[in-house]
């Protein structure tokens, strides 16, 4: 079943893109319950590049899905984990017999054909304002492709994306806010989530700067 | 003979139940998702795998993705079975 949630307008403008789950604690917290693409995924800024630029082809193809962490898939064309039902033993094999397994996998295949649908109609309407998280600082260049490749699958130039990142020395409340070029924004928070606890992020400091984007002209 | 829209409602309410170890009681056409505990979009697709065990068919998961609350997914499951006939 899909999950539908009514939310604030400036709210809904939001879709993360990785690369961990700390935006989706972050938007759960503000009271959105969408699923989405990326929000619960794991992917590094520029295997999200590559997979954009090549419009999803082969993305999620069962054949190249192998267990992750205790309850992780992977993706191993993209090196994108995502959350799945799938467990892994502990020789890093799936639990489950081949035949759940497959059909688990053609499940879940369904959903995230369902996301990318959603993901590319979303670009198409306009509007949004795609948020990454980089494990890293990225550079200017990169992060000007990521927005050109999200400009070719929305084939528009109505959209926006946020870099954000550590590196603030003190929380404000009109956050830490930049535009370094058109319809690309970098804000910078004073200290993003630990890896291994994305639950722990700077919860209104991330909402300031989500209202910031979200006034931007 | 058996009405199929009884059926499938308690096969699906059943298998709900027994998913998400949630009383039978506690499931009604209106509930979604976000009513149980435990059941999200990863736990989801347990409830679609244990749903094409007990029916003996692939579910056309596209569109049960679609449906907002269990009673809409006893009517697509509905439908889906009347398709197969």
């Amino acid at each position: 079943m899909t999950e539908t949630t009514r939310n604030p307008a400036w709210l809904e403008r939001f879709e993360p893109i990785g690369y961990n789950c700390e935006a989706g604690f972050v938007f759960r917290h503000l009271g959105d319950q969408r699923s989405g693409l990326f929000r619960w995924a794991f992917i590094k800024p520029e295997r999200l590049l590559d997979l954009l630029q090549k419009d999803f082809a082969g993305f999620y193809d069962v054949r190249n899905i192998v267990p992750h962490a205790d309850s992780m898939v992977r993706d191993t064309a993209f090196d994108c984990a995502f959350h799945s039902p799938l467990k892994r033993d502990a020789d890093g094999k799936f639990e489950l017999d081949d035949n759940k397994v497959s059909a688990l996998l053609r499940i879940e295949k369904a959903k995230i054909d369902r996301e990318v649908r959603e993901f590319r109609n979303r670009l198409h309407r306009g509007e949004t304002i795609c948020v990454l998280k980089p494990d890293a600082q990225i550079s200017d260049e990169l992060a000007q492709s990521i927005l050109e490749a999200i400009d070719a699958i929305a084939g528009n130039h109505a959209n926006k994306l946020l870099i954000v990142s550590s590196g603030a020395a003190t929380p404000t409340e009109s956050a830490h806010l930049q535009q370094v070029a058109p319809r690309l924004l970098r804000g910078q928070l004073t200290r993003v989530a630990p890896f291994n606890a994305a639950f722990d992020a700077a919860y209104d400091e991330w909402e300031a700067l989500l209202r910031a984007a979200a006034a931007t002209p | 003979m058996i009405d199929p829209k009884s059926s499938i409602d308690e096969l699906v309410y059943s298998t709900i139940s027994a998913v998400f170890r949630v009383s039978r009681d506690e499931i009604g056409p209106q509930t979604v998702a976000a009513d149980v505990d435990g059941w999200d979009s990863v736990s989801n697709s347990l409830l679609f795998l244990a749903l094409e065990e007990k029916l003996g068919v692939e579910l056309p998961i596209d569109q049960l993705l679609e449906c907002e609350n269990v009673g809409e997914l006893c009517r697509a499951l509905i439908k889906f079975s009347g398709d197969l006939r």
